[in-house]
């Protein structure tokens, strides 16, 4: 049994699961970008066939990234991750409080940077004006006095071997907030029209119904345009009704909020609700022009026994414009219907009902205020995480470990300079051969 | 008068893309002639053909505001391209004085004029200021915009130091071992090209938190699997594996070089590919 722990614990240590694991992670993750998500089931099957669409169907490709496959990967992936650091952390303490302040003068020659410095002068002069050297211009050395000479240790950017396991700590806590966020938060949308309010909304995967603790009205809503017909801004007037008080009001627009309990209502679309409102002219030789307004099936009388209503509405009727169907009542029977369009005034010539001539003018659209409503307790962690990751990176990068070590032995009158970095050799063979100048001034006076 | 205005950022563009080609066949006629006279001209002629791109992009800037839009100029993909190749023109120019490296100009400025040209010469690229949709209009735009294009850029410097190693070794074998010492060595590229990337890892970091910042205020919704974000992601990981092979198995030299070209492939397909071919969020309107 314990074989088989310690052997799973191998294979979620290595790098190189987790190098499979990304590339696994980023060839299925471009299918979902190449697979539109999300859309409705019919558009699929039009588009690829009905055999083409099982098959990509079974395989959750059109809802991947929520797939139980593509998860597993993330879950495997953040495995790996805490696993190989967990392994390796031990190790980097144990760098830390116990580090190597001197080492066999066979290993400090094995090194790439190495320097042999001979000196003549007094040795305890040298180690003590070397000390002074080193403080001022690199680092505090730590001396050790060995029986095989005196040892000066220096160390910089140890912080740098901690940033790894802080990035990928980083990535535990922010899956901590994703997991959170899908435990006990919501995602959901509803659509108001002016004057409407509702305590139900729709989630937007899976479009299960929840209820809110309270209603969300809106009072108004407003839309505005740039000339190229552009929209430049839209925003709702709502109100938080609890217990039947209102408590909260605000006005939201795109990029700002209303936040009541945890719960965010977010301006996130609008859309037309259709047109209820209509301006006509009717004009009749004797009367002249007179303008009206009439709103969907509103019946208007011409005369005593006809009468008019605004049967149907389009916005683009076949290519024409806006379009209006009219019916024609005799009493309460429709007789006729006749459409007007809004572009073309004269489409109908010199007809008239009843000596009436009718003008379409204009129709008043009215809209809906898309609402998104969501909640997730789980985003604070995640926001903590990012943060933590970027630090993390910084650390890891802007940072290298490297060590040196000075030594002077009792035997010969040569200092041994060698020296190792962790990273970033290139640039740490530059800094190395400055140090050796500055100490080789030092010693050869 | 408004026209009159417009005309005077796209035509400093205009004019800066050609410096860059100009500066670019210094640079060449630098490395051709081992000449260092040349390669400074590259380099003061590519600075001035950056100062001009840059007050374009300052009257750009301006003239949004007398058009009543007043925005930032990074929001469609004529503005997207030019502030791009300003992002990597700024950051080859630091670096330079930083760590002489001038014979990177020659990469840099070809880089910097192809995206400049693409931008002035595309009959597909409008240049027209236009109005901010309601969604772009917040500060997370700014920290967002910048932080992912410098990403980008420092990807692109990565790209052409990892072209310039290439050709570098190549010439180095060519030539039978005799270093040519006109060249830089393929050590420093090599060092350049990840030091380079590693810049651009943490700028795109910052870049998709900031994105994600902004989705979670602006709809609540921090990740969503939108083309342009998975893609952004996608990006990520490619270079934390060049990063983990370079740790963990000391991956460099060539092996290195090659990664940094693919991994700009897919810096440039989460740049243009996913806005140009792929349908999402980030659509450049009418582009």
């Amino acid at each position: 049994m314990d074989k088989i722990i310690d052997k799973i614990w191998r294979f979620f240590s290595s790098v190189k699961l987790a190098i499979v694991l990304i590339l696994l992670i980023v060839a299925t993750a471009i299918i979902g970008t190449v697979i539109q998500q999300g859309l409705p089931t019919e558009m699929y099957i039009q588009h690829y066939g009905e055999s083409t669409f099982n098959i990509l169907n079974s395989l959750d490709l059109f809802d991947m990234y929520h797939s139980w496959w593509f998860e597993l990967l993330l879950i495997l992936f953040i495995i790996n991750v805490v696993v190989c650091t967990w392994e390796r952390l031990p190790a980097v303490f144990k760098m830390f409080s116990n580090p190597k302040l001197k080492l066999p003068i066979e290993k400090l020659n094995a090194f790439k940077e190495k320097e042999i410095i001979e000196y003549s002068g007094n040795r305890e002069t040298i180690i003590n004006n070397l000390k002074q050297k080193l403080s001022q211009i690199y680092k505090t050395p730590i001396h050790v006095d060995a029986k095989e000479g005196d040892f000066l240790y220096l160390e910089k950017g140890r912080i740098a071997r901690f940033g790894p396991y802080i990035t990928h700590l980083s990535l535990l806590i922010i899956f901590i907030g994703v997991l959170i966020g899908s435990f006990f938060g919501f995602d959901t949308y509803v659509n108001l029209i002016p004057g409407e309010s509702s305590n139900i909304v729709q989630t937007i995967r899976g479009n299960q119904k929840i209820t809110l603790p309270f209603y969300i009205k809106c009072n108004s809503f407003n839309v505005e345009f740039y000339n190229s017909g552009i929209p430049k801004a839209y925003k709702s007037d709502l109100s938080i009704i609890s217990n039947g008080n209102v408590v909260a009001r605000k006005v939201i627009d795109v990029n700002k909020p209303l936040t009541y309990n945890g719960i965010t209502i977010y301006q996130a679309s609008y859309g037309q609700a259709g047109a209820s409102n209509f301006q006509l002219v009717l004009s009749n030789e004797h009367e002249g022009e007179n303008d009206i307004s009439l709103n969907l099936n509103q019946p208007y009388h011409i005369s005593d026994n006809t009468s008019i209503a605004i049967l149907d509405y389009a916005q683009n009727y076949q290519g024409f414009g806006p379009t209006i169907l009219v019916g024609i009542f005799k009493g309460e029977k429709l007789v006729n219907t006749s459409i007007y369009l809004q572009k073309y005034p004269d489409f109908h010539g010199a007809e008239t009902i009843d000596g009436y001539k009718i003008r379409f003018v204009k129709a008043n659209e009215s809209y809906y205020t898309g609402l998104q409503v969501a909640k997730d307790p789980g985003a604070p962690y995640v926001a903590v995480g990012a943060v933590i990751l970027v630090i993390g990176l910084l650390m890891s990068f802007f940072s290298y470990r490297r060590r040196i070590w000075i030594f002077v032995p009792v035997n010969a009158n040569a200092i041994t300079i060698a020296g190792v970095a962790d990273r970033n050799k290139y640039s740490f063979e530059g800094e190395f051969k400055d140090l050796v100048k500055e100490i080789k001034k030092e010693v050869i006076k | 008068m408004m026209h009159a205005t417009q005309q005077v950022n796209t035509m400093l563009l205009s004019i800066s893309t050609f410096i860059y080609v100009g500066a670019m066949f210094l640079y060449l006629f630098g490395l051709v002639f081992k000449n260092k006279f040349l390669d400074m001209s590259g380099f003061v002629i590519f600075v001035i053909g950056f100062l001009l791109e840059t007050a374009g992009l300052i009257d750009r800037w301006i003239e949004s505001y007398h058009l009543n839009y007043g925005h930032i100029p990074i929001t469609n993909l004529y503005e997207s391209l030019v502030f791009l190749s300003w992002t990597i023109a700024l950051a080859y120019i630091i670096i330079d004085l930083k760590y002489k490296i001038r014979k990177l100009g020659f990469p840099v400025s070809l880089i910097a004029f192809i995206f400049m040209a693409y931008a002035s010469f595309s009959p597909d690229v409008n240049s027209r200021i236009e109005p901010l949709v309601p969604a772009l209009k917040s500060n997370w735009l700014v920290f967002h915009v910048i932080t992912s294009f410098f990403g980008y850029a420092f990807f692109a410097l990565a790209f052409g130091a990892a072209i310039f190693y290439l050709i570098s070794d190549w010439y180095t074998k060519y030539t039978n071992g005799k270093v040519i010492s006109y060249l830089p060595s393929t050590k420093v590229l090599d060092d350049i090209s990840y030091k380079l990337i590693i810049v651009g890892e943490v700028l795109l970091a910052i870049g998709i938190i900031t994105g994600a910042a902004w989705a979670d205020y602006a709809w609540g919704r921090y990740w969503s699997w939108d083309p342009k974000e998975t893609w952004s992601l996608i990006t990520f990981l490619v270079y934390v594996v060049y990063i983990h092979l370079r740790y963990s198995w000391g991956w460099h030299g060539k092996a290195a070089a090659i990664f940094a070209i693919i991994g700009f492939v897919f810096v440039l397909f989460t740049y243009l590919g996913v806005n140009l071919i792929l349908s999402g969020l980030h659509s450049y309107g009418s582009a």
